[in-house]
């Protein structure tokens, strides 16, 4: 009995084996003849996969995301999670170098004097709900953007718009803005000056959904039920501060139909962030952030590790700002002489190694009218010269200086270095002494808009890839009280210039050479970021752009998780840990 | 004893009311706003339109005058950080995950320290007590922080046996709640382990002895039962510590708790979530202290509360 | 009047006979005078100045020049030990000789007078007790901002209520003890009994307390530090170190071992020696 036994249980399993062999060796046999590039699958809304992703069932993309309270950009843009991109669809979009293309949009039009666009809409689109996505979706959510009973806090940015201010301030009513549809497919933005990147900025028009706003008020976007998408996914689910789940959406009619069935964001909170690189060598996670020094070092120093590492520029500047108003920074000469004592290549080769290069103005290299690293030779690190500087401006070897705050806005620990190393710099080649004072984004911020730190180190962020977003903070009465009105006038004239786009970034670099040579602020470093990317990842954001960057801005949806996909190894089988 | 307690809930009602006033002229006080830009300045009217849409734009004393009556009919408001919901939702929503760590790690806190508080109070100056006392003091010394890496590192990324982080099943409170009982348990094995000694010492453990009773009886019925009340007032304190959630472990687990907001509502001057922790601590400690008290005059026949203990 | 001040001569010259039994505490005294004197003469014990940058030399390993390595823009790192044991150690020690200051004399008259005098008190530490503390930390470091006498104001502020509790507690039921009531019962005053009865029975959990006090300030200081809220650089704090360079473990492990060594050191160093103190100072002890 028990004999018995032993061999029927035996049996199957032989006989699984011997199939499973026989199977194995015909695919191989099969396999070569195959067509190579043939489809092998098709995801459940009708996207074939290259062929050497996994099957449907596995394009699942597995990652980390700050826990936010809401989940759309109309609503707020710092309190929004990061689903508020990949629901929605916008007007337009740019490509992987950065040239505009259609989105939800697919052609646009200035009119004779300027101060007109008309976007035309791709027809059929429609939400998830099955309604369809019109131009009233867009005029809907802009006018929510300016309404002042939605006290939304990206508002700045429309400011171009024409009446977006006054709406704000209450003086018209928000019908009044600038924005009208003269059918559902037509979209028409005036503007108050020519505004030349009109729609480039609006790539940031992720649409809110008018009938699913008024029936379910402002938080219509933090369930599943409510939260209608027209964008490539669509939420399945948002458990609070645990997981937020997004699957493609069938109903989506767009132009950038994701291969990844599902996208499963983890949360964490940022006030203690979670140690990302564990989670991603444990395989939890697909694509991460690399933090800081040591773990790229480990990522390096490991054979199998190191391929998976990508590192990009971010469009990002780090500079030393001042009060221009107030001695001793009312003299050009001590602002250039703080330029000259520090020597950024040393900064970005010790606290910043792997995480920025040195920089000499405002724009970053890579990006619209950069300017080729022309400051680099009367701004870079020549101490003589800064003590000279600062003799001739009455404050020989630093004395009568007053003792300097040097804020910073609640910089991680590799700034906060850096910002110590500017400090041993001052110290060392001017005699100077700075205090460095790391306070929280509130009292920073609180003190940046009053103006009354004197001094400091802050970055600043591109939001799009054109030079009126990174030199507009200079305006006169903006972020900083370098007030210039020769400044204003290059970008004013900068920011309408619509025919000529060589004189427009001739204007800019103008306008940057202004902003340099005055020392307006002391430009140290552009950031670079690194990601750590699973190699069954795939897609063409792993390929270089036109200027050389790979996986740029990584995973977010501006450029990748839409052509991004799960690939097999070379048998088409699961990746082990998966 | 009711004529006392009622004594002190009168009393703490009291205390309440001054800590709403400190805490809402504390807050005030910080600089910087709720509202306050991240990165380009706002114009004034549309800064205008949201301090108005949150009734900031009133006088103090009317705010706070405003925030008490509602909070009088249990309405807290709305947290700045997380407005898609009411600050009574927040609470609901991540309080009882931070109890439930809280309680598996005080349990885990409690037998543990008590048991190596005895065993080298009675194996006083051997390598058992030295062992105890090295384990307790890294317990405490090494920070939550950096253990939490540490086993982070060890079990979910070599070994893999366990994962990151994040709260699920029974797998995912492992690591919190050890990481969390440590510092508890090093604080119980230590305060245990002085207190036993001391009552070791005493004229009734003698007198016990001399009357033959056996070391284990003498130990457990007399020592164990004296020596409890120094225990209980420094657990009195970390009960409402521990259950209203650690801001670090449950950050790096991905525990959503309550305990990150006691940080993020301050750098996120969410005035209303401010008030309501501040209130719901106050009063947890309140009733702790309260309990803490009658329990030490049920223990301690020695202590007597008549109005006030006099 | 001189009777007493032998009497007390003859207890603590026992106490350190008996401290002095205690090999383990006295290794612990050691090793805080050893700390100690490094803190007082950083400037000659440590071979570069905390703050010297070279650029060239940044993340370093320990080698014979730099025996714990250099940091992040090539600073020793063994002398920022040194230095950084300075500011851990003034952390410590003042800001729970703030908390004794203002917990032990209120807590030793509200045990010791209950009434009035006790219910004043007791109102007071439950305003402060029932302030979440970390709460409380951050929000006065948010008002005053960064620097070391805020973090000592803000550590020490907060601290006082378990001290005050712990020593109200005690005397509460000291009070009650037969060698108090004998020795009011002969006509003792209050101070009296207070100084030279009650306080040295209440010694041991203060003493207790104290050693567990030293260190916890130490860490609160690394977890404002942690938040951003603590000492501003380049004046290096152990607790500063570590929340800076924790994240660095994985790969430059020295930056976050050594000062997570020195901070455990130090509290183990304090519990031994609040170990050793205990048994020494307690009267009852025979042995």
């Amino acid at each position: 009995m028990r004999k018995h036994t032993g061999i029927s249980m035996l049996r199957p399993s032989i006989c699984f084996f011997l199939v499973a062999g026989i199977i194995w060796s015909a695919y191989g046999l099969i396999d070569p003849l195959l067509p190579d590039n043939g489809p092998r699958y098709v995801n459940s809304i009708g996207v074939p996969l290259p062929a050497d992703a996994l099957p449907p069932g596995q394009q699942v993309l597995y990652k980390f995301s700050e826990s936010r309270p809401y989940n759309e950009w109309f609503r707020t843009v710092y309190k929004g999670a990061e689903g508020k991109y990949i629901i929605a669809e916008p007007l337009t979009r740019t490509n992987r170098n950065f040239v505009l293309r259609g989105g939800a949009a697919e052609r646009w039009e200035m009119s004779d004097d300027g101060l007109v666009w008309t976007f035309h809409l791709r027809p059929g689109q429609q939400w998830s709900d099955g309604r369809p996505l019109t131009a009233h979706d867009y005029v809907f959510s802009l006018r929510r953007g300016a309404d002042p009973e939605n006290a939304y806090d990206f508002g700045w940015y429309y400011q171009p718009i024409r009446n977006w201010q006054a709406v704000v301030a209450r003086k018209v009513p928000v019908d009044s803005l600038g924005v009208w549809a003269s059918d559902d497919l037509t979209l028409h933005v005036a503007t108050e000056e020519p505004t030349p990147h009109m729609p480039l900025l609006l790539t940031y028009s992720w649409v809110s959904p008018e009938h699913a706003v008024r029936k379910h008020g402002d938080t219509w976007s933090t369930r599943p039920e409510t939260c209608i998408s027209s964008g490539p996914f669509v939420m399945a689910e948002w458990t609070k501060g645990e997981r937020m789940i997004y699957e493609a959406n069938p109903m989506y009619r767009g132009a950038d139909k994701p291969f990844l069935e599902k996208l499963v964001y983890r949360m964490f909170n940022l006030t203690t962030p979670p140690p990302r690189l564990p989670a991603y060598e444990a395989g939890e996670i697909d694509i991460t952030d690399v933090e800081n020094q040591a773990e790229l070092a480990r990522l390096l120093s490991d054979d199998n590790l190191s391929d998976q590492v990508h590192t990009w520029p971010n469009f990002w500047t780090h500079y030393l700002f001042f009060d221009v108003t107030k001695p001793p920074f009312n003299d050009r000469r001590v602002r250039l002489a703080i330029s000259l004592a520090i020597d950024r290549a040393a900064i970005c080769n010790s606290a910043l190694r792997g995480f920025a290069i040195p920089g000499y103005a405002m724009l970053p290299p890579g990006f619209p009218a950069y300017s080729d690293g022309i400051y680099a030779e009367d701004q870079g690190y020549d101490p003589a010269r800064a003590r000279e500087l600062l003799a001739e401006a009455g404050y020989p070897d630093g004395r009568g200086l007053p003792e300097l705050d040097m804020w910073l806005r609640n910089e991680i620990a590799m700034h906060r270095d850096a910002a110590e190393g500017l400090q041993a710099m001052l110290n060392r080649n001017l005699n100077m002494e700075v205090e460095v004072r790391n306070v929280e984004n509130k009292v920073f911020m609180d003190g940046l808009n009053n103006h009354t730190l004197t001094f400091g180190l802050v970055p600043y962020e591109f939001d799009f890839v054109d030079p009126s977003n990174l030199l507009g903070l200079w305006r006169s009465n903006g972020r900083h009280n370098w007030n210039n009105a020769a400044f204003d006038g290059l970008m004013t004239a900068a920011d309408a210039e619509v025919r000529d786009p060589d004189r427009r970034i001739a204007l800019y670099r103008e306008a940057e050479r202004l902003l340099v040579e005055d020392v307006a602020g002391v430009f140290l470093w552009h950031r670079q970021r690194a990601q750590v990317w699973k190699p069954y990842l795939k897609g063409s954001a792993l390929e270089p752009n036109a200027s050389g960057f790979r996986t740029w801005r990584g995973d977010q949806v501006m450029s990748s998780s839409i052509t991004m996909y799960i690939a097999g190894d070379e048998s088409g089988s699961a990746i082990p840990g998966r | 004893m009711i004529r006392y307690i009622i004594y002190r809930i009168a009393g703490l009602i009291g205390v309440l009311f001054l800590v709403t006033i400190i805490t809402f002229s504390l807050m005030h006080a910080v600089p910087g706003g709720p509202f306050d830009e991240e990165k380009m300045p706002l114009s004034a009217e549309a800064k205008a339109n949201i301090l108005r849409k949150y009734g900031l734009d009133r006088p103090l004393y009317e705010q706070y005058g405003r925030y008490m009556w509602n909070a009088l009919q249990f309405d807290f408001g709305i947290p700045f950080q997380s407005p898609g919901e009411t600050v009574t939702d927040l609470i609901a929503r991540t309080w009882p995950i931070s109890m439930q760590l809280g309680g598996m790690g005080l349990a885990v806190a409690f037998s543990f320290g008590i048991l190596l508080g005895i065993l080298s109070a009675i194996r006083q100056n051997t390598w058992m007590d030295y062992g105890t006392t090295m384990l307790a003091t890294l317990g405490i010394t090494v920070p939550s922080f950096a253990i939490s890496i540490l086993f982070i590192v060890i079990f979910a990324t070599i070994w893999r046996i366990l994962p990151t982080g994040g709260w699920g099943g029974p797998e995912t409170w492992i690591m919190p709640v050890i990481v969390y009982a440590l510092g508890p348990m090093a604080i119980i094995a230590r305060y245990t382990r002085s207190s036993v000694l001391e009552n070791l010492r005493m004229d009734y453990v003698r007198t016990a002895r001399a009357k033959g009773l056996k070391e284990r009886s003498v130990l457990f019925i007399h020592v164990l039962k004296n020596s409890l009340i120094p225990l209980l007032t420094i657990m009195g304190p970390m009960l409402p510590g521990v259950m209203t959630g650690s801001l670090f472990v449950e950050g790096i687990f991905r525990i959503p708790g309550l305990g990150q907001f006691f940080v993020t509502s301050i750098f996120e001057r969410d005035y209303p979530m401010i008030m309501a922790l501040t209130l719901l601590v106050a009063v947890l400690i309140g009733i702790v202290y309260l309990i803490t008290d009658i329990l030490y005059a049920l223990v301690d026949p020695r202590v007597r509360y008549t109005r006030g203990s006099k | 009047m001189t009777e007493i001040t032998q009497s007390t001569g003859g207890l603590w010259r026992d106490a350190l006979r008996r401290y002095m039994k205690n090999k383990l505490s006295v290794v612990a005294g050691v090793i805080i005078i050893v700390i100690s004197f490094m803190a007082i003469f950083a400037p000659w014990v440590s071979p570069y100045h905390y703050s010297e940058a070279n650029f060239d030399a940044a993340w370093q390993f320990p080698s014979w020049t730099h025996p714990m390595g250099t940091d992040s823009i090539g600073r020793d790192y063994f002398s920022r030990i040194v230095y950084g044991a300075r500011i851990s150690l003034i952390v410590g020690f003042v800001a729970q000789m703030i908390s004794l200051l203002i917990g032990v004399p209120l807590g030793a008259i509200a045990g010791f007078k209950g009434g009035k005098a006790d219910f004043i008190v007791m109102r007071l530490v439950d305003v402060m007790s029932v302030f979440p503390s970390l709460l409380f930390a951050i929000l006065i470091m948010a008002w005053l901002g960064s620097g070391l006498s805020n973090v000592l104001f803000a550590i020490g502020v907060t601290g006082w209520v378990g001290v005050c509790r712990l020593v109200r507690a005690q005397f509460l039921s000291l009070r009650a003890s037969d060698f108090v009531r004998a020795a009011r019962s002969m006509g003792a005053s209050n101070v009296h009994t207070i100084v030279r009865h009650m306080l040295p029975n209440a010694l041991s959990p203060i003493i207790v307390g104290l050693a567990m006090g030293i260190p916890q300030a130490i860490f609160a200081e690394a977890g404002l530090s942690f938040l951003g809220l603590g000492i501003n650089p380049p004046t290096p704090s152990w607790g500063q170190m570590v929340s800076s360079h924790l994240p660095n473990v994985i790969y430059y492990w020295h930056l976050a071992l050594f000062p997570v060594f020195m901070i455990a050191l130090v509290m183990l160093g304090f519990s031994l020696i609040g170990d050793g103190l205990r048994d020494a100072l307690d009267p009852r002890m025979n042995e």
